[in-house]
């Protein structure tokens, strides 16, 4: 204890004060208790700090995956009257795609070519301009490097894609002009030409998108590569195909059974099929 | 005050450290805001608490010149959480029960009783100095820093505080 100011040194009021706060409490004792409160309070902190890391680390799952959703579109609440079940599933064949989507330029692989405008075809022995749903509509002209994927030649491209597992179309519209034994359009990855022309070309890749669309008459799958056709169509027991209609962005299957109809819809919508049906 | 080497220490002696502290100090320092707050299982919460708070961040604390008067005022700022906190529950009951009114009949009180009455009316800042000086012990300047006031004013609560028990103490000094 060390008083400086005695003048507030006042023994009575200090033993009255004493009397009032009652008993020390037994320290020991006490001890067990802090000890079990700091063991809680550690318990708390690493149990706040694992559900915050949970918390962020679902957080960014959920944005990642709203923002990897565009391209495939849910199913459209279209009539859902008699639907059990509209999609079953999205297939996208990955045999027969070969580069992922909307390259403009390609890493360099075992193949060789170079174009005067901005891109380059040069990989793994396919190339992809556009979207992998969307087949043969790029073309660019030439000469101006504006354009995607401009280049000449297939290159000697052994890349590891699998061979003929790829469609590469190479259209060459003028402006420059191929020194290669580059033959436009090769059926495999495995061309052999020597692509270093100066000309402009574009190069589509023809990826085949399918989906299974079901419903109680039925179900089919719809294909699209280089165009819409629809495979493994099978009727409900008691129901039978009775009308397919395919068209350039929809294909309709009609599945009939006694007076009952179901009329199967799949309609592309730029990059997947999108199924509906009505009864 | 406890002594420890604290240049060198480890998990071990990081427990040994403030267990010492804790059997040094938590008995005075229970007394000490039973007195401020009337309560003494509150005061032994909010000192708890605070050594809770304290072995959280040791490694700061113990560097500090006074760790035991950081922790007595984490305390102290604990029980006036918990007095606001106590406050505003008796307004919203007193609110909700309004017009109903209770009657205890009191038994006469002691004048132990009647001092501690006084006391609970003294401003809780004048009870503060009161208990650190004359139960925690410690001097004017420590009780300033502690309560993060000026000396003048610890001697000035500490005035006021001794003339307003002094009546009930009498004139021989004793309750």
């Amino acid at each position: 204890m060390s008083n400086d100011f005695d003048d507030f040194d006042d023994l009575a009021l200090g033993n009255a004060l004493r009397r009032m706060s009652g008993s020390t409490p037994d320290a020991d004792s006490a001890l067990g208790s802090f000890h079990k409160r700091v063991r809680v309070a550690r318990i708390r902190r690493i149990s706040v700090a694992a559900s915050s890391t949970a918390a962020v680390v679902l957080i960014a799952g959920g944005a990642f995956a709203l923002s990897n959703r565009g391209s495939n579109s849910p199913v459209s609440p279209a009539d859902r009257s008699g639907v059990l079940d509209t999609i079953v599933d999205t297939v996208v064949d990955p045999s027969l795609v070969g580069t992922p989507p909307s390259s403009s330029a390609l890493p360099a692989g075992n193949g060789s070519g170079s174009g005067s405008g901005s891109g380059s075809v040069a990989g793994n022995g396919s190339t992809d301009d556009s979207d992998h749903g969307t087949s043969g509509s790029d073309s660019d002209s030439g000469g101006s490097g504006s354009g995607h994927d401009s280049g000449s030649g297939t290159g000697s491209s052994g890349g590891s894609t699998p061979p003929g597992s790829t469609t590469t179309t190479t259209d060459d519209h003028g402006g420059g002009s191929d020194d290669g034994s580059d033959d436009g359009e090769s059926e495999s990855s495995e061309g052999s030409g020597s692509g270093s022309g100066s000309g402009s070309g574009s190069s589509t890749t023809i990826a085949l998108v399918t989906k299974r669309c079901s419903s109680t008459g039925g179900a089919f799958t719809a294909n699209r590569s280089a165009g819409n056709s629809i495979t493994n169509v099978s009727p409900a027991a008691g129901f039978y195909k009775s009308e397919q209609e395919i068209e350039s962005n929809q294909i309709t299957v009609v599945f009939r059974g006694g007076e009952v109809e179901y009329h199967v819809v799949a309609t592309w919508n730029g990059s997947t099929f999108v199924c509906s049906v009505e009864s | 005050m406890v002594g420890v080497d604290l240049k060198d220490w480890n998990a071990g002696t990081l427990r040994t450290d403030i267990d010492s502290y804790f059997r040094a100090h938590y008995g005075r320092l229970v007394r000490a805001l039973t007195l401020v707050c009337g309560n003494e299982e509150t005061a032994a919460d909010a000192v708890q608490e605070a050594f809770v708070k304290a072995h959280q961040k040791w490694r700061t604390v113990s560097e500090y010149d006074d760790p035991v008067g950081w922790i007595r005022r984490v305390a102290i700022n604990r029980l006036r959480d918990d007095h606001r906190r106590n406050t505003r529950k008796d307004r919203a009951v007193a609110r909700l029960g309004a017009g109903e009114t209770w009657t205890v009949e009191a038994p006469e009180p002691t004048q132990t009783e009647e001092l501690a009455k006084a006391l609970a009316d003294l401003p809780k800042q004048q009870r503060l100095a009161l208990a650190f000086y004359y139960l925690e012990g410690l001097s004017v300047a420590e009780t300033a820093s502690t309560l993060e006031i000026s000396e003048g004013a610890v001697k000035f609560h500490l005035h006021q505080g001794r003339e307003r028990l002094r009546g009930l103490l009498g004139e021989g000094g004793r309750p």
